[in-house]
């Protein structure tokens, strides 16, 4: 920095003017003369004893981090919204099964298409006396009996869609669960063990670089497509980057300025851990199983679309998508396709947003 | 850097080869009826025949050993299943051709106007220009591709008076799966600016240039900028070479012969040769990727040395 | 100046309209009476690529289509399904039987993809394609459609033996082999045995004309690309891209061509075809579409789109059947053990089987798909009626099989004393293992929704009529990938809706289904693979004598009455025991159309119904009135041309 920089010294000017200001206001304000001092009550003041850990002790900030992260997160309006509606959709996911007969009620109950899969959903038949009498009720619009219609094979659209939701978030769930208690495992060891380093790290760049989809593929070929089957391979592929990014977190656990100073001043491992790493890692893993249910919705949708995906007897999200684009050339039947992309579009949106909500106002750079 | 770069090359031939060899023994999973058209009616001989042709009856060391044989001299082998005798180098090199160059149109759209939508929806973050800009990108993530993309070609079509399909003599028909890759790329590329943008804007350096005085325009255009971009070019490259893996909806709707639904279709006709050049194929991409992404931003960045944090953007 | 041309343009372009109008009015009217389109372009989308165009290495639809439009075989079927002479102008059958002699029809040139005249076709193009469908070495999948021919099949053997590395049983020579050119124009084939139906099988890809100049020169190469291949068919493919589009145009030059009415074939590549396609139809940019079930209903309410649907012809070249497992390996239940314990007892008492055979309402089940025309569909037979005739008698009117044709075997009566019976006699026998009824039955299916529709319309029905009491129908999906694999060929179902195909026009080339050694129905001794009989004597014994039967009607050559006889009487046995349920035939799906499907080759087996050779395209879609008008025209004009020709 030059002296002949203009914009220094205007900024030294600048400076030295609003430090003058400062001691100003702070002249004026602080002093009490001698007279009032004089006239203060002496019971309105209490005597300190001296005591020697009162004088060691440190001031400190009322800063809880959970609480600032809570007070962010609420701040965001929208991502409340959004939380409400996701947890309303998952409750509401949970309980449709046990409800009584939505709109349904008054039909004969449909008979089972195969047996097995315990989500498998009803196909109604025409009751007697109307004119297909004993045949399915195939693509019937929206109505008083079918809120949501009915398929191609004459089962209740609204039930498909509920039990393809619960299925679709069991699995985004599953491995949003698998990633995160694995890849925090595998990350800390990674971290701790050195001798470890080469080896995973090898590893890393090995399933890294191995495309997603083609792991997917192979596996659900090889393996028939089934929930567990699917859960298996998305999580094999996931795992890698948090366990990569919590292996990056412990590295510096040990190199940190302020990690250090608590250790000198003889804070246990225990308490490093929970106060200092906690909170760096927690954000990113919740942030990464937020997103992790929809990606795997995501990628559900995929393999469905390329013949791959579970069985049609086992509704999902990505079935019900799959099934429906065939519709697309008939305009009244399109409803099919358009209330399975509602319902995941609503899905997806929210994960996504409250998930960053939540990265951001857990990232302590926000707070305040 | 040569050091540098060389050391990971070599890195990278050794997870390469690990690939190859994990690859080739899942796919030696695969069930024999599915090499054969018509397999109730071929007797035992003519079974043992078609697969001693294909090399399947060898022990499983020696057939890797000699397809990396054939690798080290350039030989990627023939097709078996997905076109039979054809060489592989063929029929990649045609599809390669014709992916990356709607990649390439594509990014050439989506990466301008990505740009654009994250830098307006950081100079006016909180305003309206950050909340359309927000809804676009989430809608875009949220909404499946196969679905939108589907009422694109079909509105669409009707819309420019086109063929639905993709002619190449008719350049018209072009545009809509060009606009449908570059929707999602978009999307991508201004989430990504608008964040480190934003990242850069809470910096303190910033802060200070705002207190002595240098105009918004400059800190905006020179500083934050300048700054967000060394990690977004990181992922360029990356984007480039991965444009020749195609979008597979986009080309399936529009009949489009490159690269995107090449791997689902040989590994269900399970021609093993076609799936591992692929495998190869994609790997290698992604390798020299993150490789040409980091040298790229360390020629961009002079702060960035090679004495690599693997935590680093 | 530029006024002038001006002036000019627009003058020359106005009488093009013009012209344009009144010329493209009256092209001719084809046989359902609608208008000919002006222009004779056919235009489809097809969803799935060939893998290769080698028509002697495939056996795929998709890729034989190149090789049936660009090549000739001997023979070939035309629009009655009768064989007429195409590369050969004649031929004659030596007294035993055993050397067939053609004569190649003369004038014939070969031509490459870009209409250069390559040579003349002779009998030794026939006898190169042989040739190289038997070498082990370039794997074809015709190569069993070769070993009717004598030695052929010791040739290939011979070679598969090399080509793993083992010593040979033989020493031959291709010249061994029994087909040679005795001169340009003579072919001579030599049999192992009599074969009457040798003339069928002359349509399969080993028999279509393939140049030795061509194989020279392309060797490895060939037909792996348009451009590697040479035509002498109707057609010439002057546009191979994959993934694609396949072009043909008219080859001027063959015998036939005046019979070839569509003169550019386009035929564009798209995976997502079944969804896009009936779209692209309405709005004119191809000639045809599937109508699936769905867009069937959503068509037919539209006035205007109910007029383009029409059902499909029925074809004899695919049979369906419920099968009974006699090897029950049932795994995908929870409780394995008990089912094909139980099924064991079951499927081995022929009352059981019969109960199930009159109780099961095929009509109602197949009214899922077919909600029209479920009559023509179903069938009596493991072999469809209109498959093969011999000199105009249906073999299905032959022997003991006449009278089954009859009536369908739905009788609810019958059913239940069956069931009573049945009950009667199995219960001493479930009881003695610990179980009881009712009898679980395992069906499979493919995932398939129309598919999981009839077997829930089956279940319903058996239940409902004989009592879930007596049996339970237990649906699982299996899901498409290895289906069959995991189900049929394994044994992992007690009934399941089966099928198979034929490969020439003889009862035999059913065989495959029944045959000891099948893997569909196992209804053989297989103590030797398993260890463990699953069979009673009683059932061995029926399956002893049909197999017998079957031998015999086998080795009948000669005289083809008595073939067909002691074939029909030997399915006619099988079927009586109830050892499978017969079901339909394939056909009847919807389509939208623009072409006249009853002027293009039919044949019951072989590749020709690929062929566009006789075709039109109109101007509108053909209509259900039109269709079932033409249909009944034609199949009076095929009886008579089947009685004029001797068959």
């Amino acid at each position: 920095m030059s002296r002949f920089s203009v914009k220094e010294n205007r900024a030294n000017r600048l400076e030295e003017a609003l430090l003058e200001q400062i001691e100003q206001t702070a002249a004026e304000r602080d002093e009490l003369t001698a007279g009032e001092i004089e006239s203060l009550d002496p019971e309105e003041f209490e005597t300190v004893p001296y005591s020697a850990e009162g004088a060691e002790r440190i001031g400190y900030s009322n800063y809880s981090y959970w609480r600032s992260t809570l007070r962010m997160f609420l701040k965001n309006r929208l991502a409340v919204a959004m939380l409400i509606v996701i947890v309303l959709l998952m409750g509401f996911a949970i309980v449709q099964a046990y409800l009584p007969g939505q709109g349904t009620r008054g039909l004969t109950e449909g008979i089972l298409p195969a047996q097995g899969p315990q989500n498998a959903i009803r196909i109604y038949n025409w009751p007697d006396g109307t004119k297909d009498a004993g045949l399915p009720m195939k693509n019937q619009r929206p109505s008083g009996a079918f809120w949501f219609g009915t398929n191609a094979i004459g089962q209740d659209l609204w039930s498909m869609i509920w039990s393809g939701t619960r299925t679709s978030l069991i699995i985004g769930f599953a491995v949003a669960l698998i990633e995160a208690v694995v890849g925090t495992f595998t990350g800390l060891l990674w971290g701790y063990i050195r001798k470890l380093d080469f080896f995973f790290t090898e590893l890393y760049n090995v399933l890294n670089n191995i495309p997603t989809t083609i792991v997917l593929i192979l596996c659900t070929y090889v393996m028939r497509a089934s929930i567990p089957t699917l859960i298996l391979a998305m999580s094999l592929t996931g795992w890698m980057g948090l366990a990569r990014f919590i292996r990056n977190q412990v590295l510096m656990i040990r190199d940190r300025d302020f990690n250090l100073a608590s250790r000198c001043l003889g804070t246990p491992t225990d308490r490093i851990i929970v106060k200092n790493l906690i909170p760096q890692m927690v954000s990113v893993i919740m942030l990464r199983m937020a997103l992790a249910v929809p990606g795997a919705i995501g990628w559900e949708v995929f393999l469905s679309y390329i013949g791959l995906g579970l069985s049609v007897d086992t509704p999902s999200l990505g079935n019900l998508v799959n099934t429906g684009r065939a519709m697309i050339s008939a305009p009244r039947l399109r409803y099919q396709l358009i209330f399975p992309a509602v319902i995941l579009s609503v899905i997806t949106i929210c994960f996504y947003l409250v998930g960053n909500a939540f990265a951001d106002a857990a990232d302590p750079r926000n707070h305040l | 850097m040569l050091r540098y770069s060389l050391n990971r090359l070599l890195r990278s031939l050794l997870t390469l080869i690990i690939i190859i060899a994990v690859v080739f023994s899942l796919l030696r999973l695969m069930p024999i009826e599915g090499y054969f058209d018509n397999f109730d009616k071929m007797s035992p001989t003519q079974i043992q025949n078609k697969l001693t042709l294909m090399g399947l009856n060898d022990p499983l060391y020696k057939q890797l050993g000699r397809f990396i044989w054939r690798l080290i001299h350039g030989d990627l082998g023939t097709s078996t299943r997905y076109r039979v005798g054809v060489p592989i180098t063929g029929i990649l090199g045609k599809k390669i051709l014709i992916s990356f160059r709607f990649g390439i149109l594509a990014m050439a759209v989506s990466l301008p106007l990505g740009m654009l939508l994250g830098v307006a929806m950081a100079r006016g973050k909180g305003k309206l220009a950050d909340k359309l800009g927000n809804a676009y990108i989430v809608f875009i993530q949220a909404v499946p591709n196969a679905v939108y993309f589907l009422f694109i070609q079909l509105y669409g079509a009707m819309l420019i008076r086109c063929s639905m399909l993709y002619k190449a003599s008719d350049l018209r028909t072009a545009i809509l799966p060009i606009l449908s890759l570059a929707l999602p790329s978009i999307a991508g590329y201004a989430m990504w600016l608008r964040r480190y943008m934003v990242d850069e804007t809470n910096k303190d350096y910033i802060k200070l240039a705002r207190a002595k005085g240098v105009p918004e325009s400059v800190i905006w255009r020179r500083h934050v900028f300048r700054n967000s971009v060394v990690p977004m070019v990181q992922l360029i490259p990356g984007s480039i070479l991965m444009t020749i893996s195609g979008s597979i909806y986009v080309e399936s709707l529009y009949s489009i012969p490159g690269m995107g639904g090449l791997l689902v279709d040989v590994i269900k006709r399970q021609d093993n040769n076609m799936v591992q050049a692929l495998v190869i194929l994609y790997s290698i991409m992604g390798i020299l990727g993150l490789l040409l992404g980091d040298i790229l931003m360390g020629i961009v960045d002079p702060r960035i040395s090679f004495v690599k944090k693997e935590g680093s953007r | 100046m530029k006024k002038w041309i001006a002036i000019l343009l627009s003058a020359s372009m106005l009488a093009a309209m013009l012209a344009g109008c009144n010329g493209g009015g009256k092209q001719g009217v084809g046989g359902s009476g609608r208008e000919l389109a002006p222009e004779q372009v056919y235009r489809t989308l097809y969803s799935s690529e060939s893998s290769t165009l080698n028509y002697l290495y495939s056996t795929t639809e998709v890729d034989m289509s190149t090789g049936v439009n660009g090549t000739m075989t001997l023979y070939s079927s035309d629009h009655y399904g009768i064989l007429q002479p195409n590369g050969a102008t004649g031929y004659e059958v030596s007294d035993d039987g055993l050397t067939w002699t053609f004569h190649i029809r003369e004038g014939q040139r070969w031509y490459d993809y870009q209409g250069n005249d390559k040579g003349p076709v002779t009998a030794h193009d026939w006898v190169a394609a042989l040739r190289w469908c038997i070498e082990a070495a370039n794997d074809s999948g015709n190569s069993d459609s070769c070993f009717p021919i004598k030695n052929a099949e010791a040739y290939y053997n011979q070679t598969s033996a090399v080509l793993s590395g083992q010593t040979p049983a033989t020493s031959l020579t291709l010249e061994d082999v029994g087909v040679r050119a005795e001169d340009d124009y003579t072919l001579v084939f030599e049999l192992e045995h009599a074969t009457p139906y040798f003339l069928s099988i002359l349509e399969f890809g080993s028999y279509f004309a393939t140049s030795q100049a061509c194989l020279d020169e392309f060797g490895e190469r060939f037909a792996t690309d348009n451009e590697y291949m040479w035509y002498c068919g109707p057609y010439i493919m002057d546009q191979f891209e994959p993934q694609e589009i396949h072009h043909y145009v008219k080859n001027e030059n063959w015998w036939n061509a005046d019979h070839v009415y569509i003169t550019e074939i386009e035929s564009k590549y798209n995976a997502e075809a079944g969804t896009l396609q009936p779209t692209m139809f309405l709005q004119g940019e191809v000639n045809e579409t599937g109508v699936s079930a769905d867009l069937l209903s959503e068509w037919q309410n539209d006035p205007e789109k109910a007029k383009m649907i029409t059902t499909t012809r029925v074809q004899t070249n695919y049979s369906y059947f419920w099968g009974f497992n006699f090897e029950p390996r049932v795994t995908d239940t929870d409780h394995n053990d008990e089912i094909n314990a139980k099924w064991t007892i079951a499927v081995n008492n022929e009352n059981f089987r019969k109960s199930i055979f009159h109780g099961m309402d095929r009509k109602r089940a197949l009214g899922v798909s077919y909600p029209t025309n479920a009559d023509e569909l179903m069938i009596n037979s493991l072999v469809p009626p209109g498959f093969v005739a011999h000199n105009g008698r249906d073999y299905t009117e032959y022997g003991n099989l006449a009278a089954l044709m009859k009536d369908d075997y739905f009788d609810e009566n019958k059913a239940k004393e069956y069931r009573d019976k049945a009950m009667e006699e199995m219960r001493p026998l479930l009881q003695a293992k610990g179980y009881d009824f009712p009898i679980e039955i395992v069906t499979q299916y493919n995932g398939s929704s129309d598919w999981g529709q009839e077997c829930m319309v089956i279940k319903q029905q058996l239940e409902t009529l004989l009592g879930s009491d007596y049996i339970t129908v237990t649906i699982l999906n299996f899901g498409s990938s290895g289906f069959l694999a995991g189900t049929r060929r394994c044994g992992n179902y007690c009934i399941q809706k089966l099928n198979g195909g034929a490969d020439y026009m003889d009862p035999e080339t059913w065989t495959f289904i029944t045959e000891p050694g099948n893997n569909y129905c196992f209804a053989y001794d297989t103590m030797e693979k398993y260890e463990v009989n699953t069979k009673t004597a009683e059932t061995l014994a029926i399956a002893d004598e049909f197999f017998t039967m079957q031998d015999a009607a086998k080795a009948e050559r000669l005289d083809i009455d008595r073939r067909y006889e002691l074939f029909a009487d030997a399915e006619a046995f099988y079927i009586d025991h109830a050892m499978m349920i017969p079901y339909r035939c394939t056909g009847g799906g919807y389509v939208a159309t623009t072409l006249d499907p009853f002027e293009s080759p039919y044949s019951s087996c072989g590749w020709t119904y690929l062929s566009y050779v006789n075709q039109h395209i109109y101007t509108t879609a053909m209509s259900q009135e039109m269709f079932d008008a033409r249909l009944t025209e034609w199949e009076k004009e095929r009886a008579a041309a089947g009685k004029a020709a001797g068959k």
